[in-house]
């Protein structure tokens, strides 16, 4: 028999032998075992639910972002064609990437689509004038820079045309602060929830391990190699991470009709085409998560142990 | 294999201690200025009352302990300087047999036996081959598919030592195989272990039971105080004069 195949079978018959004293292990210690299984999926749930919140938050961010711009009203004295030559003075301001004039009848109409959106009654009929002055929405190379375009605006000699000059800045400012709050908070209940996980992983293997002290005891005395000794402990803490790992994905599976109905009422911005994106990215990491929470906690049950 | 730096010393010895010692961070000795060799096909009997380092020399053989000075070696490994990954090359060319049996109670007595062999990833049909012989010299044929509970104490310290030579070992240590058995028992667990010698396995006996150490007068290694205090041959438990 050739050495390649010897160590074929060699490694056949340390997983089979592996998988068959893990799932005794597992069988054995039922109760480690649920309430291991349990706790990985309930942290497995809290990450993928932070990982959907978040993708709604970034989605929406990045919606305002592309939203954030600066508008300029005009004064009701200034006339149409003097408006239109104010556009070039608008575009050579640094940090604009387009200004699109927008007359006080189309504000008007646009006004009037909004209403009617809302379902509320457009009483707009009963006035004699146009109330709403025409504008210009100036978009922006970066959003970040509607400070130094307001600040342009005011410099340009067409300045004095401009009733009101606002800027999409303070909406944006905090955007970012709440987004990055809920970032970070969402990062501080998923790293607790891995701690405690860990520590019940941790709890569950060293059970396995008390369980079948006996038997550790007399693989080391014959001479098994300590991957022999450790492989099925790694094995149940694998099969721990994988077990809550497709019951989260389970209950997610079933719950995804209504998760993706709370977030286009939550974000009702998040782009539908991506669902189908975020929905392999959670489900890799909630299956990552699992294995990798798994293995470490049964490594850190083994260190010192077994040696 | 082990790496061939580590195998060393004289062929024909399977155990040699050259000035070795073992003492605890706390400063007690356990073992202080131990030199013996035991040459291959040898039957030695280890004595010494409690606390005499018979244990701690035992813990050395296999590498349970490391040695604080000396140099041990046994079967051709180099044991002071085994590196953590060689430990069960050495351990696989040891049998070792314990007073309280250490059977697991959910294996018959061939699942018990070929166990050693199962977890050190041998072919199975090398596996079937080495435990039917190995429980044909204990005896135990014919009990091969019993539980340990279902067997009185000698028939289980004959699993025991089933499991101990299966992997056709060059040294059998029996840590105090007679401790609990009646005299009759231990009489029978000590022509086995003797017959085990005669098929060319050195075999290393600690014990207590001064009747059949003195009865079988073979070479007596005394121990007292972590020193060794006699190494005699054809002796008694107790030093003569």
């Amino acid at each position: 028999m050739s050495i390649q195949r010897e160590s074929r079978s060699h490694r056949r018959r340390l997983i089979r032998l592996s998988v068959s004293a893990a799932a005794n292990g597992l069988s054995r210690n039922r109760l480690a075992t649920i309430a291991a299984t349990t706790t990985m999926t309930l942290m497995l749930m809290v990450l993928a639910s932070a990982l959907v919140i978040r993708a709604g938050l970034d989605a929406a961010l990045s919606y305002a972002d592309s939203k954030v711009e600066v508008v300029a009203y005009l004064k009701s004295s200034v006339s149409e064609s003097d408006a239109r030559t104010i556009k070039v003075q608008i575009e050579a301001i640094d940090g604009v990437k387009g200004a699109t004039y927008i007359s006080a009848d189309d504000a008007l109409a646009a006004f009037k689509v909004r209403l009617k959106e809302r379902g509320e009654p457009d009483l707009t009929g009963d006035l004699d004038v146009n109330p709403l002055p025409a504008s210009y929405e100036i978009a922006l190379d970066n959003p970040a820079d509607t400070g130094r375009v307001a600040d342009g605006l005011a410099s340009i000699s067409a300045a004095s045309s401009f009733s009101r000059v606002i800027d999409g800045r303070a909406l944006a400012e905090n955007l970012v602060a709440i987004t990055g709050a809920l970032r970070i908070v969402g990062l501080i209940i998923v790293i607790g929830f891995s701690l405690a996980v860990l520590a019940v992983v941790v709890n569950a293997i060293r059970l396995a391990i008390l369980a079948r002290s006996d038997e550790i005891a007399i693989m080391r005395i014959v001479g098994a190699s300590a991957t022999w000794v450790r492989l099925p402990f790694i094995l149940e803490g694998l099969a721990i991470g994988a077990a809550g790992a497709l019951i989260t994905l389970f209950i997610f599976g079933i719950l995804s009709a209504s998760i993706g109905t709370i977030m286009l009422n939550l974000f009702r911005v998040l782009p539908v085409q991506t669902s189908a994106i975020l929905a392999g990215q959670v489900s890799l990491s909630v299956i990552v998560a699992g294995l990798g929470l798994g293995a470490l906690g049964a490594l850190l049950s083994l260190r010192g142990r077994l040696n | 294999m082990s790496d061939v730096a580590t195998l060393v010393g004289d062929q024909g010895a399977v155990v040699d201690l050259q000035g070795v010692s073992v003492t605890y961070p706390s400063g007690h000795t356990a073992l202080g200025d131990v030199s013996l060799t035991i040459q291959r096909g040898e039957f030695a009997f280890l004595v010494g009352p409690s606390g005499a380092g018979k244990s701690t020399l035992i813990g050395l053989l296999v590498r349970d302990l490391l040695p604080t000075a000396g140099e041990v070696t046994v079967a051709g490994f180099a044991v002071h300087r085994l590196s953590g990954g060689e430990v069960p090359h050495l351990r696989r060319r040891i049998g070792v047999v314990f007073q309280d049996f250490r059977l697991l109670p959910r294996r018959t007595v061939r699942e018990n036996v070929a166990f050693a062999l199962e977890v050190t990833g041998t072919e199975p049909e090398t596996v079937s081959a080495a435990t039917d012989r190995a429980l044909r010299i204990v005896g135990l044929s014919s009990l091969a598919d019993r539980y340990p509970s279902e067997l009185s104490g000698g028939e289980q310290q004959r699993t025991a030592i089933a499991r101990a030579i299966v992997g056709d070992p060059e040294l059998l240590i029996a840590d105090e195989p007679t401790g609990n058995l009646d005299p009759l028992i231990s009489w029978e667990i000590m022509e086995l272990l003797m017959d085990i010698n005669r098929l060319g396995v050195t075999v290393l006996v600690a014990t207590h039971d001064s009747d059949i150490v003195t009865t079988l007068r073979r070479r007596v290694i005394g121990l007292e105080g972590g020193r060794l205090i006699r190494d005699e041959a054809n002796a008694t438990y107790h030093r003569v004069g």
